[in-house]
């Protein structure tokens, strides 16, 4: 088992929670991740890390400094991120998942990263 | 001095965290020491924004100090907080008297009136109230009619109050279209702000699109300095940046209010 898997498992272990793994901010390739059937990882991966970089890429540009946590909402699921160290740990979560306690375990988690 | 103000002002400074800054702003209140309680509950604000009763103390200290303006935004700021908040209403109700908007007044008192019933206050602004408006030639009396770009400058400010918030209502290329994001030194900087975070919704609507989530409804973005969300408001996008110690919760319903308003702006074809 890597140093991320209890990471991860305490991220995946809350409701509603499809998939969640640890990729390289840079280039969106994946370190370490589980998800359920049918979540294309590599895909999953490219598109969150693209994201979370063109935020906190955004955020720092308009003078907000750091990003470390980044909430996207759709209309069936969100998907999360926290980054730190060059890393950034991701989840897709149905709409049903607990925000607060999702971002609480984020955070706590990427603080390891 | 007295001792209570000096002996609060003392745990104050001990403190800068502490709830004393609410009885001592009200005992400055008190005295009229008006420039003095503002410094106080204002710095008390920026600490406690998600308090409705601080903003009731901002409110009645700018009232006092003849701000009309600056009364009702951080009244309104009490009410976003806990929209049943009786002395907000009262407030409120009283100003909205004042000035002849006889429909806001009426809205106001009733709610205050069902939160503190019996007030003596209360009962005779009401029964004022329903002489004047029998007035129809004092109805015609209504807010001052703004010009597109003031309305647009100042969209936002209802639902942003005292909070140290900002919006921006952006178009589809990142320009601003309504809203202001105004730095201690007065200069304006929207335009840079929308260019660099609009780039943002284009990468979640093609996130979103490749995870089959259906389209992307908000966005929040947790910084060193500030929470920035965002959400898509008719071609466009709405944001609030919220300073850091505005809790996420806050920060989310103030930009539905501020997408609300956008919307009816936008269809009222502004």
């Amino acid at each position: 088992m890597s140093s991320f898997a209890p990471l991860l498992a305490n991220v995946t272990r809350h409701r509603g929670v499809m998939a969640c793994l640890i990729v390289a901010e840079e280039d969106g390739i994946v370190v370490e991740g589980t998800a359920q059937m049918g979540v294309d990882t590599a895909a999953f991966a490219a598109l969150t890390a693209s994201l979370y970089r063109k935020a906190a890429r955004a955020a720092a540009s308009a003078g907000f400094g750091g990003t470390s946590f980044c909430d996207l909402e759709a209309e069936q699921g969100r998907v999360l991120a926290a980054g730190r160290n060059g890393l950034v740990l991701v989840a897709v979560a149905e709409s049903r998942a607990n925000l607060g306690l999702l971002r609480v375990e984020l955070l706590k988690a990427a603080a390891a990263l | 001095m007295s001792g209570d103000i000096r002996s609060m002002s003392e745990q104050l400074a001990a403190d800068p965290a502490s709830l004393v800054f609410l009885p001592l702003a009200e005992q400055l209140l008190g005295r009229g020491e008006l420039a003095h309680a503002s410094r106080v509950a204002r710095k008390g604000a920026e600490r406690h924004a998600h308090r409705a009763d601080v903003h009731d103390l901002v409110a009645r200290i700018a009232l006092a100090q003849g701000e009309e303006a600056a009364a009702e935004r951080a009244w309104v700021s009490s009410l976003a907080i806990s929209p049943d908040f009786g002395a907000a209403h009262r407030g409120l109700g009283f100003l909205c008297y004042r000035q002849g908007r006889w429909e806001d007044a009426e809205t106001h008192l009733a709610k205050a009136r069902t939160a503190t019933p019996g007030d003596p206050a209360l009962e005779a602004a009401w029964e004022a109230l329903h002489v004047a408006r029998a007035d129809d030639s004092r109805v015609s009396q209504a807010a001052p009619v703004l010009s597109a770009a003031e309305s647009a400058g100042v969209l936002f400010s209802a639902q942003l109050g005292e909070t140290g918030q900002v919006a921006l209502l952006l178009d589809s290329d990142g320009l601003v279209v309504a809203g202001q994001y105004m730095t201690a030194e007065g200069e304006d900087l929207g335009a840079v702000i929308g260019a660099h975070l609009s780039g943002v919704s284009d990468e979640a609507a093609r996130a979103m699109r490749h995870f089959g989530l259906g389209g992307w409804t908000r966005i929040a973005i947790e910084t060193e300095a500030a929470t920035v969300v965002m959400a898509p408001t008719g071609e466009g996008v709405t944001l609030v940046a919220a300073p850091r110690e505005v809790p996420l919760g806050l920060a989310r319903r103030t930009l539905d209010q501020c997408v609300h308003a956008a919307t009816e702006w936008l269809g009222g074809g502004a």
